[in-house]
């Protein structure tokens, strides 16, 4: 055996990383988007994800999203700042061109068309939409390196139907963009045009109706496999499982609630959340046990599992500390507009979640990057390591 | 038969199913605690901020609380728009400008055709109420300019055209002025308190020399400067650095304890030095110059984040290929 079974990088047996560790990644770059408006910083993030998903997302039609949901960003940054030109804001002083205004009645008061188009409110515009942008691409990235099906495998029993019309509404976006690849193809081919507004109406029907099918398809697929069959549960163990997610779903929302809710008082809102996780989790662990179904060999969670998991959740908690102990650092200053400067504790942070790119193993079927071994097909690790 | 095939399977179960949810459900609950901590991330309990708040002057010489930002307001001719930067708590004893909201007051412009005459005016507040390691520039006074801007400016072109240099938040938020303070945005409070117990450091050494060893002689000057404090300004209070002073000093000392000023102090300590400050016009000498960051900095970032930029793109052009 030359490779290590759960090893690291590209030497090691290819294998599906847990898809659990790349969703806990992206959410973890995720937040520290959220946390910034420093431009810079967003960039950095998409950068390091784009880097990561270049050299571990699979060969499958699934994993081609990231790009897609780039360009959704690029798209989302040009309907904000056109909002911005438009409606405008009244923020700032430095007026680069004033647009004609229409006057508006009474009523609308708080809104105005055209007028002053100021630096500031361009580059505001500019900021939040990239911090929108950024968040679509830490989604895209989880999206194409994280497999659907695999990431309904890993879902807690309890949760298992809604577990299932999750993976569907999930897989419906990835698919959404193979069928437009699809069409698209077979429309150069019967030499009708692929671009442009007729392209558009001509297509949009058959891809979502391509997209709806494969859904519903894979649905049924899972049905007829057995998922979500139940078995015998006594009455009484049903009831408390069920009352304890209830309870624990309340816990929950509520503890959330009194925690952004500075009017109530401060000491409530962490036990209630700590309660009502502790509730949610046992009724999932007592409801888990009405589940009949084995686990057809399941995603490990080894080493690479907790790097990913672990550079991603770090980059959140550095970004979260630092805006609790610096806040300016990251703020992308607007009025007066200023030169953003990278926040060196974030931004190493930042990098360290490029790890994954390196130590996750390569997803099976994908050949190696450094074009040393080709990778084992299709065929499971078991199988190589064996 | 049936039964224990069952039982056989639903052990198995168990046996496969701790690896993995265990980890699974770890980190559903590292992801958890992480939507909390960033859906939590205003502290919760501070209701009081130290902010820069916005009047407007009345004619009769008194100020209203601005009910709209400066980003929407349109002042009209002989207005005044008031700045103060205070730590004000949501529940009232907001604390105005310290001169008077009357434009006639302090400007004597003409009146222009398609143009309005305002008056601004910036209160930098108390040394009491400055953030850590900063003192309010201006030096006890209180800036107003007199401008006359078109018809239809909003508040940020007033101060512009005033001359006050602004520092604003992306939601509009005015965070500082003339550079004061230097890089916080409202930030909270969360207890009232700190802003006396800092300023009560100075007087801390009087206070342990006069509960300390000579009694006999330090007590005269304590008793002395805490007689003169009150009557010295037109405040009616006392100010927060002799009310704090004397409070500690009475819990030590009960020579001290007998004047009713210091039972009162701690509770009206943010109403100390509300009379009417002197004005001058200008930029303050203390005022702190913006910072525009290094273009330097910047460049080293964009160079990193095109480094990166340009390994993710190679990489995908290569797998493409």
């Amino acid at each position: 055996m030359s490779s290590v079974k759960h090893g690291l990088g590209a030497s090691a047996v290819p294998r599906w990383l847990h898809p659990l560790a790349w969703w806990a990644w992206a959410l973890g770059l995720a937040v520290v988007v959220s946390r910034t408006t420093n431009p810079l910083l967003i960039g950095l993030v998409v950068a390091v994800a784009g880097w990561v998903v270049a050299r571990r997302r699979p060969d499958a039609p699934w994993a081609r999203s990231y790009a897609v949901f780039l360009k959704l960003g690029l798209v989302v940054i040009a309907i904000r700042v056109a909002f911005t030109v438009v409606l405008g804001s009244g923020f700032g002083s430095t007026v680069l061109v004033t647009l004609p205004s229409l006057p508006l009645p009474g009523w609308a008061a708080g809104v105005s068309l055209g007028g002053p188009v100021t630096a500031e409110e361009l580059l505001l515009a500019v900021y939040q939409g990239m911090v929108l942008a950024a968040l679509l691409a830490c989604v895209g990235a989880a999206n194409s390196l994280a497999s659907p099906a695999r990431l309904l495998a890993s879902v807690p029993a309890a949760l298992y139907e809604v577990g299932v019309a999750v993976v569907v509404a999930m897989t419906f976006a990835p698919q959404l963009v193979q069928d437009v690849g699809r069409v698209r193809t077979a429309r150069r081919l019967r030499g009708r045009p692929d671009t442009g507004l007729k392209a558009l109406a001509g297509s949009v029907m058959p891809v979502l109706e391509g997209a709806l099918e494969r859904a519903v398809d894979l649905a049924a697929a899972m049905d007829s496999r057995g998922y979500g069959r139940v078995g015998p549960m006594s009455t009484a163990l049903r009831r408390t499982s069920g009352g304890l997610l209830l309870l624990g779903m309340l816990g929950i929302c509520a503890g959330v609630y009194a925690l952004v809710d500075s009017g109530t008082p401060g000491g409530i809102a962490l036990p209630l959340l700590a309660t009502g996780v502790a509730a949610a989790t046992v009724g999932v662990l007592l409801s888990g046990r009405r589940s009949i179904r084995t686990r057809y060999r399941p995603d490990p969670w080894a080493l690479p599992e907790w790097i990913v998991a672990g550079t991603g959740v770090l980059a959140a908690a550095v970004a979260i500390a630092v805006s609790a102990t610096d806040p300016a650092a990251l703020v992308g200053q607007v009025s007066p507009p200023a030169w953003p400067q990278l926040p060196l504790l974030p931004a190493a942070a930042v990098l360290l979640a490029a790890l994954p790119g390196v130590v996750a193993p390569l997803p099976p079927g994908m050949m190696s990057t450094r074009g040393t071994a080709p990778a084992a097909g299709r065929r499971a690790p078991e199988e190589v390591a064996a | 038969m049936r039964m224990r095939t069952r039982s056989g399977r639903t052990a198995a179960a168990a046996a496969v199913l701790p690896g993995v949810p265990a980890a699974a459900l770890l980190v559903l609950v590292v992801l958890g605690a992480l939507l909390a901590a960033v859906v939590a991330a205003p502290p919760a309990d501070a209701t009081t901020y130290r902010y820069w708040t916005y009047w407007w002057g009345q004619p009769s010489g008194g100020w209203s609380f601005a009910s709209a930002g400066p980003g929407s307001d349109r002042p009209k001719d002989q207005s005044v728009l008031g700045w103060r930067f205070a730590v004000t708590t949501e529940a009232g004893g907001r604390k105005q400008p310290r001169t008077s909201g009357s434009w006639s007051a302090h400007c004597t412009d003409a009146a222009a055709d398609g143009m309005v005459r305002v008056a601004v005016v910036v209160d930098y507040g108390t040394t009491g109420d400055a953030p850590p390691g900063e003192r309010p520039p201006g030096g006890g006074t209180v800036r107003v300019e007199c401008v006359t801007v078109p018809a239809g400016s909003n508040g940020y072109a007033v101060l512009k055209a005033a001359g006050v240099s602004v520092r604003a938040r992306g939601d509009g938020l005015v965070c500082g002025i003339d550079g004061y303070p230097r890089t916080e945005c409202a930030a909270a409070v969360a207890d009232p308190k700190p802003a006396p117990t800092r300023t009560s450091a100075s007087p801390k050494p009087t206070r342990t020399t006069g509960a300390g060893s000579a009694a006999t002689t330090t007590p005269t000057p304590d008793r002395s400067s805490q007689a003169a404090r009150p009557s010295s300004p037109a405040a009616s209070a006392a100010s927060p650095t002799t009310a704090s002073a004397s409070a500690s000093g009475a819990a030590s000392q009960p020579v001290t304890g007998g004047s009713p000023t210091s039972a009162a102090a701690p509770s009206s300590a943010g109403s100390d030095d509300e009379a009417p400050l002197p004005v001058s016009s200008g930029a303050p000498v203390g005022a702190a110059p913006q910072d525009p960051g290094s273009p330097m900095g910047f460049g080293i970032g964009a160079v990193l984040l095109v480094l990166a930029g340009g390994a993710a793109w190679w990489s995908s052009r290569r797998r493409a290929s």
